[in-house]
Order: C-alpha cells, then sequence, then structure tokens
C-alpha cells in the first residue's frame, strides 16, 4: 500500500514522463534539435524545481513515498538526495539546451534526450530510495543510459571501443554490486536501509566489499578508475560535462556504508587513503595527456581524490564540517568541470579541436569561450575568488580540525598535488589566450544554445567562489544528513 | 560615509572600476585609455596621500564588510601607519610606470588590455596592503600574481636563444604559488585559531603551541621569501624581469618584490612576541647576506642589461631582509625605508634601461658603449642612479643603508653585520661597471657622426622625477623617517 | 664671525667648484687656474684666522639624518692646522705648477670641491658628517681621471679608484656605526671615548675598521695603488688631489684613533708588524725601481706605513706632526720630481728639482729620526723593531739622496707612458671571474639544473606510473595463468577432435576470435582494469576480515 508524500515521485514523473513525451515528440511532431533540446531543458527544469519544493528545515520530517510495509520500496527526499539530485538537474538543463546545437555533429536526436532523461532519473532515483533492490535497478537504468550515450558517436571507431570498455567495466561494477546486495540479503535477509549488521558475518563482509567495488568503480575511486579517462575523452562533451555532475553513486556510497553499521571512523580512514591514490593518480597521469577531454577526466579523478579526502577526513574524526566542505568542493567542481567540458565542446564545434595544442590562440576565435574556459580552469587552478578557491579553503580550515599528524600529512600531499597540478593546467590556459599567427583570427558567432550555458555556469563559479553561504548551508545540510557527529 | 571612507574607497575603487570598463569595452575606450589608467592610479594615489592627516590624527580609516559569515570570513579594508609605505611605494611606483608607458609601448588594438591588466596589477598590490582580513589578503596575492602572469604571457618580449614567454610565466607562476601555498597554510593554521578571518583579531593576540607557532612563522618566512626572490627562491625573477614589457617590470621590482617584505611585516613580526620571532633572525640574517652577495655577483657575470639591474633586485631584497631579521629598531625601519628607496632608485634604472634598449634596440652590453654622449640626460639621471644604488650619501639608498647596518652592528652578530656592509661594495662594482660600460668608453656601433637620440618625453619625465627624487628624498629624509617611525610601534609588541 | 670665515673654508671653495664644473671648457686653463689659485689661497687665510679663535664649537649645525643627531663643527686645534695645511698645500701646488702642466678647469674644479669637502671633515665634530665629506672627496678624487681621460682607461681608473676608496669608508662606516650603539651619539668626542665601553670583539672591530680607513687612505702598502692613478695627471692635481689631501685625512683620523689602538695591545702589535712589513716591501721596491716616479711613490708609501709604526706606538703628536711635515715635504719631492723627469724642463729647473729632492730627503730623514727617538723614548716598541725602523729610515733618505744626485747629473729624464695600476686589472679579472664562475656553478649549473631536472624528474615518474598501470606488473603475473590454461585447452581440444565437440569448436573459436579482436583493438587495457576490479575486491574483503567488522 503505497502512501506518503506524493510530491517526492512528481520530479519522477517529470523525468520518465518526460522521456516517453520527448521520444513520442520526436517521432510524431517534430524532430527539430531546437525543440527537442527546449523541451527536455523545461522538463529537467521541472523536475529541479519540483525536487527543490521538498527541501525541508532541520527537524521537519523528511517527505517519503512509497509502500512502508516490509518488502516495500520507499523513496526519501532527505537533504542529501536533494543536493545530489539538485546538482544533477541543474547540470541537465545546462546540457539540454546546450546539445540544442552541439548535437548538430550527431544527428538522433530522438534517442539523445530520452536517454538524458532516464540516465538521470536513475540517478535520482539512486540517491532517494531506502531499498537496496530499487538501487541496484535505478544504477542499471543510469548506467544503460550511460553506456549509450557514451557511445553516441557510433561512427567513430574510438568511440565505439571506448563505449564498449566502459560497457564491460560498468557491467561488472553493476554485476558486483548486485552480488554485494545478494550477499547482504543473505546476512540479513532483510533489503531496506538502514539496517545496522550488529555482528557481520563472512557474507556480510563479501557483500560490503563487492558494493564497495561496484559504487566505487561506478565514482571513480582508484583503483577502479580506468573506465573514466577513455569514457569521457570519447564521449560527445554535453554528456562528459553531465557525467560531471553525476555524483550519486560516491553519495550512495557513504550512505549505504553507513545505513549497514559500518563504523565511520574506518569508512573515513579508507576515503583518505583512496582520496590521497586519487590525487597523486589524477594529477600524475593528467601531466602526460595531450588529448583535451582525457586530460580533464583525469583532472576530475584528482578533484574527487580531494573531495574524498576531505571525507575521510570528517568522517574518521566526527567533523561534519569536512564533510561539508568535501560536498561542497564536489558541488564547485561539478559546475567548474562542466563548464571546462562544456566550452571545450564549443571549440570542438567549430574548430574541431580535439588536442590540447591545438587550443592555441581560441581566445581571437571565440573570445567568450575562451573566458569561460578560462575561468574554469582559473577555478579548478584554486584562484580566488573562484570556486575552487572557496572548495579548498573550506577544506583546509575544516580538515585542519582534525588535529592529526597523519591527516597533516594528507594535507601536505594535498598541498603538492595543487601545485602539481599547475603544470597541466596552467599550459591550457596560456595557450588559450596566446596568438596563433596560422590561423586567421576571425572571431566567429556562437550559437546562443551553446552560449547560454556557459555564461549561466560561468556565473555559478563567480557566485559560488564570491558568495558561497547559501550552496555552503545546502551542502551542510547534506552532511548532516548522513547522521555523523 | 566618511571623507576617509571614501579616500579608502578610492585607493581601490578607482582603478578597479577603470580596469573594468577598460576590459569590458576595450574597442571603444582605446583613444582613452592611457588618460583613463593614468587618471586612476592618479587618483589612488591621491586618496593615499589625502589621508595620511587622518593617521597623523591616531584615526585607522577601515571599511568593515560581511561576506561569508557562516565561515567567519569578512571584507575588511585598512589603512595603517604600516601599509602606508609599501601602498604609496605601489602607487607612486604605478603612476610612473604607466607614464613610462605612454612612451614605451605602442598603441594598438590591445592596449585597451594593456592598461587594464596593468590597474589590476596595481590593485592586487594595493589590495595586499590593504587587506584587513585573510581571505581577502590572499586574494589580491593572487590577483597580483594572475595579473602580471597575463601581461608577461601576451606583451612580453623574449631575447634571442632564451627561454619561450610561456615557460618564464609557467615557473614564475609555479614558484610564486609555491610561496602563496605555504602562506595560504600558515593563514589556515591562524584562522583555526582565532575562528575567525580578521586581522584584528590576530592583533589581538593569537595563543598557539610552540611548536605550531614555529612552523607558522617559518611558512610565513619561506613563503614571503619567494615573493621578494631572496637566494634561492630568487630563480623565477631573472627571467621574468627580462621577458616582461618594461612597465610591468618597473612595478615587479619596484614594487611587487617589496609586498613580500610587507607579508613580513604584516604577519609574523605584528602576531608574535619578539621571543617567538627570535630564532628566525639569524638566518633571515644570513640568507639577507647570502642574497646581497649573491645578487651581486650575478649581476656582475651577466651581460644583458636588464637581467643585470634585475639581479640588483635580488641584491637589494637581501639587504632589506637583512635589516628585517636584525629586530631592531634600526633594521627595521631601515629596512622599510629601503623599501621606498630602493623603489625609487631601481624604478630610474629600468626605466634607464628601457631607453637604452628603446633608443638603440640592443641589449648585450658589449654591444653598447660611448653613449653618454648621444643621450645626455639619461647619462646624467644613470650617474644619479648608479650612485644612489651604490650608497654614495647624500642620495637616498645610502640613508637607509646606514640604519640597516647600524640595525645589525647592535646585535650579537657583528662578523655578520660587518661582511654585509662590506658586501655592498660589490654592488658598488657592478653598479659603477654597467654606467660606465654603457655610457662612457666607445660606441661598437661606431657612428661617424653621433646625433643625440629623440626620445619620447613620456619615457624621459618620469626617469628625470625619479633622479630628482633619489636626491630630494637623500637631502630631506625627515618625512619619511617620521612616517616610518610611526609604524615601529606595530611590531613585536612595541617596546622600541 | 666665525661663520664667515668657516663659509671661506668650506662654502666658497664649494661654490667655486661648482661653477667651474659648469663653466667647464667655455673657461682658459689659466683663468680655471687663477680662480682656484685665489680660493685656495682665500681657504688657507680662513683657516689661519680660525686657528686665532682657539677650539669653539661653531654656530653652523643641522640635522640630516632624523635618529642621528645634529650635524655639528668645531674648530679643535689639530683639525684646524690640518685644514690649514691641506689648504696651504692646495695654494702651493697650484703656484708652483709648471705652465705645460696646468690644470684642466674641470680638473681645478674637483680640487676645490675636494677642498671644500676636505675642510668639512677636519672641522666635523660629527662622525656622519665627517663620512659625508670623506665620501666626497672620494668622489672628486676618482672622478679626475673620468673628466680628464674619456673613453675606457678614464671609466676604468675612475671605478678602480673609487672602490678602493670606498673599501676603506666601509671600514670606517662600520667602526662608526658601532661607536654609534655603545655612546647613543654620533658626535665624535664622545663616541671615541665610548669605545672604552665596548666588549672585546667590538673593540677589535672598531679599530680594525678605522685602521683600515686609515690604511687605504694613506696609501701605505698594499693600499696604495689608487695613488698610481695620479701620476698621469698634471702637477697639482697629482700633488694635491692624490698625494695630499686624502692622505691628510687619513692621518688625521690616525691621530684620532691612536688612542683606541693602546686599549688592545694585541691589535696595537699586529698593526706594528704588518705596517713594518709594508715599509720593508716599499723601501726595498723603491731601491730596486731606477724610475724615480715609481720610487718616490713606494717612499711616500713608506712614509705612510712609518705613521702607521707611530700610531701603534701610541704617539698621536708625532702623527700629527708628520702630517704637517709631510705635506710640505711633498711638495718639494713632486715639483722636483717632475722638474727632473719630464723632458721639457729646462736644465736650470731640473738641478733645481735635484737639489730640492735631496734637501727635502735630508730633512725628512732628520725628521723621520726624530720621530724615531720620541719613539723610543716611549718604550713602547719592542727593540729590534726600532732598529728595523731606524734603517728603513736611513734607507729611505738614500733613495732620495741618489734621485738627487742623479737628477742633477740628468740621468733620469725618461719618456714615460701612464698604465692602468696593475692591482686594477687583477682586481677587475678577479671579480669578473668571480662572478661568472658563482654563475656558472650555482645560478646556471646547480639551481638552474634542480629546476629543470624537478619538472622532468616528475614527467618521468608520470609516465613511468602511467606505463605501469597499462602495461603493468599485475599483468605480467596474472597473463602467466590464462596462457598456461589456454595452452591447455588447446591440448586438450586437439586430442578430443569430433562430433559434438565440433560445435563446442565453433563456439569456442568464436569467442576467442571475438576476444582477440577486442584485444587487438584495446592493446590488452581492458584485460588489466578489470584484473584490477579483482584485486580490489579481494583486497577489500581481506581488510574487512583482518580490521573485524
Amino acid at each position: 500500500m503505497t502512501s506518503g508524500d506524493t510530491g517526492v515521485m512528481i520530479p519522477f514523473l517529470f523525468l520518465v514522463g518526460g522521456a516517453f513525451v520527448i521520444y513520442l515528440v520526436a517521432r510524431l511532431i517534430t524532430s527539430r534539435n531546437h525543440w527537442l533540446a527546449l523541451l527536455t531543458a523545461l522538463i529537467f527544469a521541472g523536475a529541479l524545481v519540483s525536487l527543490l519544493v521538498l527541501r525541508r528545515a532541520p527537524g521537519v520530517a523528511v517527505p517519503m513515498w512509497g509502500d512502508a510495509a516490509p518488502g516495500g520500496v520507499v523513496l526519501r527526499a532527505d537533504a542529501g538526495a536533494i543536493f545530489i539530485g539538485g546538482i544533477a538537474l541543474g547540470m541537465g538543463t545546462c546540457v539540454a539546451i546546450y546539445s540544442g546545437r552541439y548535437l548538430r555533429l550527431d544527428q538522433r536526436y530522438k534517442t539523445y534526450y530520452p536517454l538524458l532523461l532516464l540516465m538521470i532519473t536513475g540517478l535520482l532515483g539512486m540517491v532517494m530510495t531506502s531499498d537496496l533492490f530499487s538501487l541496484y535497478m535505478f544504477c542499471e537504468l543510469m548506467s544503460v543510459a550511460s553506456y549509450v550515450l557514451v557511445a553516441f558517436r557510433r561512427r567513430t571507431d574510438t568511440s565505439i571501443e571506448a563505449g564498449f570498455k566502459y560497457l564491460v567495466m560498468g557491467s561488472v561494477g553493476t554485476i558486483t554490486l548486485l552480488m554485494g546486495i545478494t550477499l547482504i540479503y543473505r546476512e540479513t535477509g532483510v533489503l531496506t536501509l538502514p539496517q545496522p549488521i550488529i555482528a557481520p558475518g563472512m557474507w556480510a563482509r563479501a557483500g560490503l566489499a563487492c558494493l564497495w567495488v561496484g559504487l566505487g568503480l561506478k565514482s571513480a575511486i582508484v583503483p577502479l578508475h580506468t573506465w573514466q579517462p577513455d569514457a569521457y575523452g570519447r564521449a560527445p562533451g554535453s554528456v562528459s560535462a553531465l557525467f560531471s555532475g553525476m555524483l550519486a553513486p560516491f553519495y550512495v556510497l557513504l550512505k549505504v556504508s553507513l545505513a549497514l553499521g559500518f563504523p565511520a571512523r574506518d569508512l573515513g580512514l579508507g576515503l583518505m587513503l583512496c582520496g590521497l591514490a586519487n590525487m597523486l593518480v589524477g594529477n600524475g597521469m593528467a601531466l602526460v595527456q595531450t588529448h583535451t577531454k582525457r586530460l580533464l577526466a583525469y583532472s576530475s579523478i584528482a578533484q574527487m581524490g580531494y573531495g574524498l579526502f576531505s571525507v575521510g577526513v570528517g568522517l574518521r574524526h566526527a567533523l561534519p564540517s569536512a564533510i561539508q566542505a568535501g560536498f561542497f568542493l564536489l558541488l564547485a567542481h561539478a559546475a567548474m568541470k562542466g563548464l571546462a567540458f562544456l566550452s571545450k565542446g564549443v571549440c570542438n564545434f567549430y574548430d574541431h579541436t580535439t588536442q590540447v595544442a591545438e587550443l592555441r590562440g581560441v581566445f581571437y576565435r571565440l573570445p567568450p569561450v575562451a573566458l569561460t574556459f578560462g575561468i574554469a580552469i582559473m577555478g579548478l587552478v584554486g584562484i580566488p575568488p573562484l570556486a575552487g578557491f572557496a572548495g579548498k579553503w573550506f577544506i583546509l580550515t575544516q580538515v585542519w580540525q582534525a588535529r592529526d599528524v597523519w591527516v597533516y600529512a594528507g594535507i601536505v600531499v594535498f598541498l603538492l598535488m595543487l601545485l602539481l597540478s599547475l603544470g597541466y593546467y596552467l599550459p591550457m590556459l596560456a595557450l588559450l589566450f596566446a596568438p596563433a599567427p596560422e590561423l586567421p583570427p576571425m572571431p566567429v558567432k556562437i550559437s546562443r544554445w551553446l552560449l547560454a550555458p556557459l555564461l549561466a555556469l560561468a556565473a555559478l563559479v563567480l557566485w559560488l567562489g564570491i558568495a558561497p553561504g547559501w550552496w555552503l548551508q545546502w551542502a551542510g545540510e547534506a552532511a548532516a544528513a548522513l547522521g555523523v557527529g | 560615509m566618511s571623507l576617509t571612507t571614501i579616500e579608502l574607497l578610492l585607493i581601490l575603487g578607482s582603478p578597479v572600476i577603470v580596469a573594468l570598463a577598460l576590459l569590458i569595452f576595450p574597442r571603444r575606450l582605446r583613444p582613452v585609455a592611457r588618460w583613463l589608467a593614468a587618471g586612476a592610479a592618479a587618483l589612488s594615489l591621491a586618496a593615499m596621500f589625502a589621508l595620511i592627516p587622518a593617521l597623523y590624527r591616531g584615526e585607522v580609516p577601515a571599511i568593515a564588510l560581511t561576506w561569508i559569515p557562516a565561515a567567519g570570513i569578512e571584507f575588511d579594508l585598512h589603512i595603517d601607519w604600516l601599509t602606508l609605505p609599501f601602498a604609496i611605494t605601489e602607487g607612486a611606483v604605478t603612476l610612473l610606470a604607466i607614464f613610462y608607458a605612454w612612451g614605451s609601448e605602442a598603441d594598438d588594438s590591445r592596449s585597451s588590455y594593456f592598461y587594464g591588466l596593468l590597474l589590476l596589477f596595481a590593485v592586487g598590490m594595493a589590495g595586499t596592503t590593504l587587506a584587513d582580513g585573510m581571505v581577502l589578503f590572499y586574494t589580491f596575492w593572487e590577483l597580483m600574481l594572475i595579473a602580471s602572469c597575463a601581461l608577461i604571457l601576451a606583451w612580453g618580449h623574449t631575447a634571442n636563444g632564451g627561454r619561450s614567454l610561456r615557460a618564464v610565466t609557467l615557473k614564475y607562476f609555479i614558484f610564486t604559488h609555491l610561496g602563496s601555498l605555504l602562506v595560504l597554510v600558515a593563514l589556515v593554521i591562524l584562522y583555526d585559531a582565532t575562528g575567525t578571518d580578521r586581522f584584528s583579531a590576530l592583533r589581538a593576540g593569537v595563543s598557539l603551541a610552540p611548536a605550531m607557532t614555529t612552523t607558522v612563522i617559518a611558512f610565513f618566512l619561506v613563503g614571503f621569501c619567494v615573493k621578494m626572490a631572496i637566494f634561492p627562491l630568487h630563480l623565477w625573477l631573472p627571467d621574468a624581469h627580462t621577458v616582461a614589457p618594461m612597465p610591468v617590470t618597473i612595478m615587479l621590482a619596484a614594487a611587487m618584490l617589496s609586498m613580500g617584505a610587507y607579508g613580513v611585516l604584516r604577519f609574523p613580526l605584528s602576531i608574535f612576541t619578539m621571543a617567538d620571532v627570535q630564532p628566525f633572525a639569524l638566518p633571515m640574517m644570513i640568507l639577507g647576506v647570502f642574497s646581497e652577495i649573491y645578487g651581486a655577483l650575478m649581476a656582475l657575470a651577466e651581460r644583458d642589461i636588464k637581467r643585470i639591474i634585475a639581479y640588483s633586485s635580488v641584491s637589494q631584497m637581501g639587504y632589506i631582509l637583512f635589516g628585517i631579521g636584525t629586530l631592531t629598531y634600526h633594521g627595521l625601519a631601515g629596512a622599510t625605508l629601503h623599501v621606498i628607496y630602493h623603489a625609487i632608485v631601481k624604478a630610474l634604472l629600468f626605466m634607464i634601461v628601457g631607453l637604452i634598449i628603446h633608443a638603440t634596440g640592443r641589449r648585450h652590453i658589449d654591444e653598447l658603449g660611448g653613449l653618454a654622449r648621444r643621450m645626455p640626460v639619461v647619462a646624467a639621471c644613470a650617474l644619479i642612479g648608479i650612485l644612489a644604488i651604490a650608497g654614495a650619501p647624500p642620495l637616498c639608498v645610502f640613508d637607509s643603508e646606514w640604519m640597516i647596518f647600524a640595525g645589525g652592528l647592535e646585535t650579537p652578530y657583528i662578523t655578520l653585520s660587518v661582511i654585509t656592509a662590506f658586501g655592498s661594495l660589490l654592488t658598488v662594482v657592478y653598479a659603477l661597471w654597467f654606467g660606465s660600460r654603457i655610457f662612457l668608453g666607445q660606441d661598437p656601433a661606431s657612428v661617424s657622426d653621433p646625433v643625440p637620440f629623440k626620445l619620447p618625453l613620456a619615457m624621459v619625465a618620469p626617469m628625470v622625477l625619479l633622479a630628482a627624487l633619489a636626491i630630494i628624498e637623500g637631502l630631506f629624509p625627515a618625512p619619511l623617517f617620521d612616517w616610518v617611525a610611526h609604524e615601529l610601534p606595530m611590531l613585536l609588541g612595541g617596546n622600541w | 664671525m666665525l661663520t664667515v670665515w668657516f663659509a671661506g673654508l668650506v662654502l666658497l671653495p664649494l661654490l667655486g667648484g661648482v661653477t667651474l664644473l659648469i663653466a667647464g671648457r667655455r673657461l682658459s686653463p689659466r683663468v680655471g687656474r687663477w680662480i682656484a689659485l685665489s680660493i685656495a689661497g682665500w681657504a688657507t687665510v680662513s683657516a689661519a684666522v680660525l686657528m686665532a679663535f682657539g677650539e669653539q664649537v661653531l654656530p653652523v649645525q643641522f640635522t640630516w639624518l632624523p635618529g642621528a643627531g645634529a650635524i655639528t663643527f668645531t674648530t679643535a686645534a689639530t683639525g684646524l692646522r690640518a685644514a690649514f695645511a691641506t689648504a696651504a698645500a692646495a695654494f702651493f701646488a697650484l703656484l708652483i705648477t709648471p705652465a705645460y702642466e696646468a690644470p684642466t678647469p674641470a680638473s681645478s674644479a674637483l680640487a676645490l670641491l675636494a677642498l671644500a669637502a676636505a675642510n668639512a671633515a677636519f672641522l666635523s665634530a660629527h662622525f656622519l658628517g665627517r663620512y659625508v665629506a670623506l665620501e666626497t672627496v672620494g668622489v672628486c678624487i676618482a672622478l679626475v681621471p673620468l673628466l680628464a681621460r674619456a673613453g675606457d682607461v678614464g671609466a676604468r681608473l675612475a671605478r678602480f679608484v673609487y672602490l678602493v676608496l670606498r673599501v676603506g669608508d666601509t671600514g670606517f662606516l662600520v667602526a662608526m656605526l658601532m661607536l654609534m650603539h655603545a655612546a647613543d651619539t654620533l658626535d665624535i668626542t664622545p663616541a671615541l671615548e665610548a669605545g672604552a665601553t665596548l666588549s672585546a670583539p667590538r673593540l677589535t672591530w672598531v679599530i680594525l675598521g678605522f685602521t683600515l680607513a686609515v690604511w687605504v687612505k694613506i696609501g701605505a702598502w698594499p693600499f696604495g695603488a689608487w695613488q698610481q692613478v695620479g701620476e698621469s695627471c698634471d702637477f697639482a692635481t697629482h700633488t694635491w688631489t692624490y698625494a695630499t689631501v686624502m692622505p691628510n685625512l687619513g692621518l688625521y683620523l690616525l691621530y684620532r684613533i691612536t688612542p683606541l689602538l693602546a686599549w688592545q695591545p694585541a691589535l696595537q702589535t699586529g698593526i706594528l708588524w704588518l705596517a713594518l712589513g709594508g715599509m720593508v716591501l716599499t723601501t726595498l721596491l723603491a731601491w730596486l725601481r731606477r724610475d724615480l716616479r715609481p720610487a718616490l711613490a713606494y717612499l711616500s708609501a713608506a712614509e705612510s706605513g712609518l705613521a702607521l709604526c707611530l700610531a701603534a706606538g701610541g704617539q698621536k703628536t708625532l702623527v700629527a706632526t708628520l702630517l704637517l711635515v709631510m705635506t710640505f715635504l711633498r711638495l718639494l719631492f713632486l715639483w722636483g720630481g717632475r722638474a727632473v723627469l719630464a723632458t721639457e724642463s729646462r736644465p736650470r729647473a731640473r738641478r733645481l728639482g735635484a737639489a730640492l729632492i735631496g734637501l727635502g730627503g735630508l730633512g725628512l730623514t732628520g725628521f723621520n729620526g726624530y720621530f724615531l727617538w720620541r719613539l723610543a723614548q716611549a718604550t713602547v716598541i719592542p727593540w729590534p723593531v726600532w732598529g728595523a725602523l731606524g734603517v728603513l729610515v736611513l734607507l729611505m733618505g738614500g733613495r732620495y739622496g741618489a734621485a738627487a744626485i742623479g737628477g742633477w747629473a740628468g740621468r733620469l729624464a725618461i719618456p714615460w707612458e701612464p698604465t692602468i695600476p696593475t692591482q686594477a686589472l687583477a682586481l677587475d679579472r678577479g671579480l669578473n671571474g668571480l662572478a661568472q664562475g658563482a654563475r656558472a656553478w650555482l645560478e646556471v649549473g646547480l639551481l638552474e639544473r634542480l629546476m629543470v631536472w624537478a619538472p622532468r624528474g616528475l614527467i618521468g615518474l608520470a609516465e613511468g606510473a602511467h606505463t605501469w598501470f597499462e602495461v603493468g606488473v599485475l599483468e605480467r603475473l596474472v597473463a602467466a595463468v590464462p596462457r598456461v590454461l589456454i595452452g591447455g585447452a588447446a591440448r586438450l581440444q586437439d586430442v578430443e577432435e569430433n562430433g559434438l565437440e565440433g560445435a563446442l569448436h565453433g563456439t569456442t573459436d568464436g569467442a576467442f576470435a571475438f576476444s582477440r579482436w577486442v584485444q587487438a583493438r584495446h592493446t590488452g587495457r581492458l584485460r588489466v582494469n578489470l584484473q584490477w576490479v579483482l584485486a580490489a575486491l579481494v583486497l577489500i574483503v581481506a581488510m574487512l576480515v583482518w580490521q573485524g567488522w
């Protein structure tokens, strides 16, 4: 018997219903890209608004919908779900508008937009559900949609290869996740969360390990990250941008681990170590990349590492503010990396650039794009007063409170990695504004569809950096929803 | 809003507004870009001078706005006696550099961007001195770096066979950023200890564990020494100064390096007690001496005239660090005065170098000679500049050098101070060598009938002004001494 | 009243020098010389008049550097006498200049400026004032070759002279600042007296600093090379600007610091021996050099060495006397030298010159003997040293005599080419070599290499990690297992080839073919990545078991 706050279902209705509507519209009414894009954007925006409406003050009961009986599925719109979902929906809106022009490169609109919507549906379901099996279902929905999207440019060999690799790795991940769920079920006999396991046996341990591997693979935690550079590198720019905003697997990993009763302290330590590994691998690899999107992908791995580290410290030393800072950084990263991918996509759209060296002189051809790309890169470097600096400042100040010598050592590595990252960010930035004498610099008129999301994200990056108060608070609510400290 | 608040806002506000206008409307404002830039810089400088009477009355003009209350971060600006010498140095150097740029930089489609970025660079420096909160300080600190990098990258000139502009800028950025990160960590520690990022909380006293105090002071010192280009952290300076366009080089050498000194005075020396900072006195003095001698030797070894003066900056910063390291009244006052006097003389020397390159097109000292006949005004100013940097009284640099030496001799480290004093002879050597090689002797180009060069007034006038200042400041140092004397009570507990 | 005469001593030469400098080439050398002559004469008179006033503080004072105190002037006896002697020497030098060696207006101007500054130095009662005045004299002296000989050589000589004089002044500065710290004032007399309160190391540095300054100024060995530069100038400039003004300032300083020497007996002895050694060397060189010009220079250096010995013996009045005596005798020696050596001089002048050298030498030997006798009376100096000094004095006198005899006979006129002193060349080369060496070794060699190695090392590390991840150790370890399995399976297939197995063959073949097709596209990376998944899984389970969840 389903009951509860139907408001919780409205975002899903928007998204799922919207997917079908878009497909029908595309088949029957019009297959013009602009209309479909606009419609998709409206659907995303509607879902976002209806999600934000579900926000409640701390202390007030969280809206739920579903069958509360044992064996039933309940969807809870807690602060964390709204945070992660909101980021993804916001990114989705931008990407939808962007695709209104960008998809000219590959013209299968009627499959593209529904896939976007379904992917985000899966994501939203993942963070809202409190049931393990439906978690798997939503995860699978998200993953399958993403496999197709990564390999969307099916005419190119490299796209297919990347898509295939992602498919195999991702499927391994979801199968492992399913294995984990099965093992947990075998141990506890219950599928709903939270269900703290008091005396875990071998099955529970194996199950949790499988869960971690599955979700860790999806979140690109080292050493399970290897699919990401290929996937990001070969997917269309709009899809890569959207991927940057998909933080659900990581959030779910946290939530499920804590819900299963795994001690926060140990989880924190693991996340700290993984974070350091991510930083090292991501920054180290990015230094030698010549393909722009692969470089940005490795950079994402590194930034994920910063977030992991902060969240890890917060869990280990019971500092909710450190978790808050980590979430804020991931939010900021979503905005900045999304902006970077979209800017890069515009360069590709007009000039067919794929390598970093080909970014030379973008300022003279596509001035606004160079500026937004520059803002994104400067944000990623950590220049005040952009979003990245705010994120790093908050992380440093909160993590410092741990007063633990290992945390200090981690901070040293953190700072060294920040310095190292300059080695690949700065040359890109310099190239953007360097004069390119070979090409006659004739500024190209950029389509509004492409420009609007760029400007919106750039403004967001600036907003996050200059006046992060409200966003920080939102991240804090999400951190508090984890129930730590 | 009182008059002092308006003046305080003007110091940053006028360059920021004009800079943004120039960057947003580059084509429309191109014809007036140079005038706007000069006007903004002049207004900013005038505002600084206008605030001096308020300082004499004992007020501390300040602006306090809330920024991110959740994190305890504030947007506070203020001006006090410690800020004043550095701010005025920066303002004056900017104004003169802009005038110089009228003559040295071509008026083309990128002029608006150039002046805009120059003003942003100036804002970064002014903001660093005016900031009263840690995050704001760091923001302006990074703005200085970014604006100067952009200027070097887009308007720099590489010498033949030198490194590419990108490589130089990358080296400059990463090296300086390393220092900035150390400063950031120290700031984070202080923020954690006080719970807010206001400097007023720092001034009220910070309680840290002794090991933490040492760490914080060490981080601050190393971080700021990178900015001051102290040996061995000076490696970014020669290339960056050499490839940068001349107005930017002037601002880099005369004003930006001093920001490191400001940082040392504002943070470790204002927050902590003498007992906390004492262990660092000898290392600072040793590094200062090393820098002084090493910079002078490198200046002697170089053959590109711009690089010679660039290394001279390394040497002079060594004096300043030595003076600060003595932790005595004379040493600290001498070091601050040296910041101002060094700015005058260094800007003068770089302007002279710029005029030489502009007129002859040559930079290598072996290709220059006998220029006194062809540029008599420049030669006369060069004589003053060289004698000044060699520390000959009654020119300005002597006034600060003797205080630095006196400060050194008041410490127990007499031998070190004697070495410093005799090390200054190396400055005499390279200064005289530089001047006589360029202006005296035979011109290798061997022009049969040497006609005096025609030099743009916009480049010559600031140079003459600086030469006059060097003489005037040398003869009548009392007003500046008075300003600096007011700053001393704010340092190290103020028992002088 | 005092102020007027003080102005005559300091301000008038200053104005005269500036005027001559500005007027420059517009004036003929004759006019320039006469202006300089009259001003020098007036300065002499002013000094004489001031001597009548006795010791007083002049009503001229000003504060220049805040914190340094007011710069004052006094008419203390010895200082005034030294000023009088110096001014008189200027007057006479200009007076007896041979016609063919008239100074240029520029040289006269510099001489006047030096005179003004020197007088200010003699009369100054404040260390800072004295220091600035000494520096100014140094600048004037250094500028002479620059204005006299344009071109590279003049510049090099000027640099060299200025640098050497600055070395001395730096010693002066260091000593002065240490006394300031002890006495809290820069007034000379109290500061010198406060030296007694200094700790031993500080007092040592003070004495060393002042001694260095004196040594350079009076041109004792090895700091006499700067004076050689004057030899290529005209008579007045050589005699006065190079050979009189700075040595007199040095001797006066020596006079003032002689009491300090007594407070550090070890230093006193050291200075004595060093000065003696210098005297021995220079006297020997004077005898070894047949050419009169360098011989006279070495003899003058030897006399300066004697002054140092007198100071080391604590005889400050003797130092003052030596100052006055040498000022006068130097004029004789150098005029005589010019007369004897110049090819333009007439035989009568040559013989007069030789006679003057001889008489002067005789007189100097007499004075030196008197000094030694007074020194012996004080019984501070050990006997062997005194004996050696006696021998040296005789040798010096003998050299003058030899010069006189040779000059009378007309044997000494040799055409002479002015050269750059070897010390200057050595200093140039030495400093340049040091600078280039430091640059090659440290800056370019070590530091730049570090800067290049660091990023290269990082990128190498990154590339190594890249390769390791992609074609990794794990792959090699694990690849062995499938290889064995596949090999074994292939064997079995070879053996069991019929019917149903045929169908199985087809599917297996197909699968392998597909796998190989995929592999060809992925260069084995996918396999590696999946291996990592497995490895991670095993690792986590092991960790959970070990940690105990």
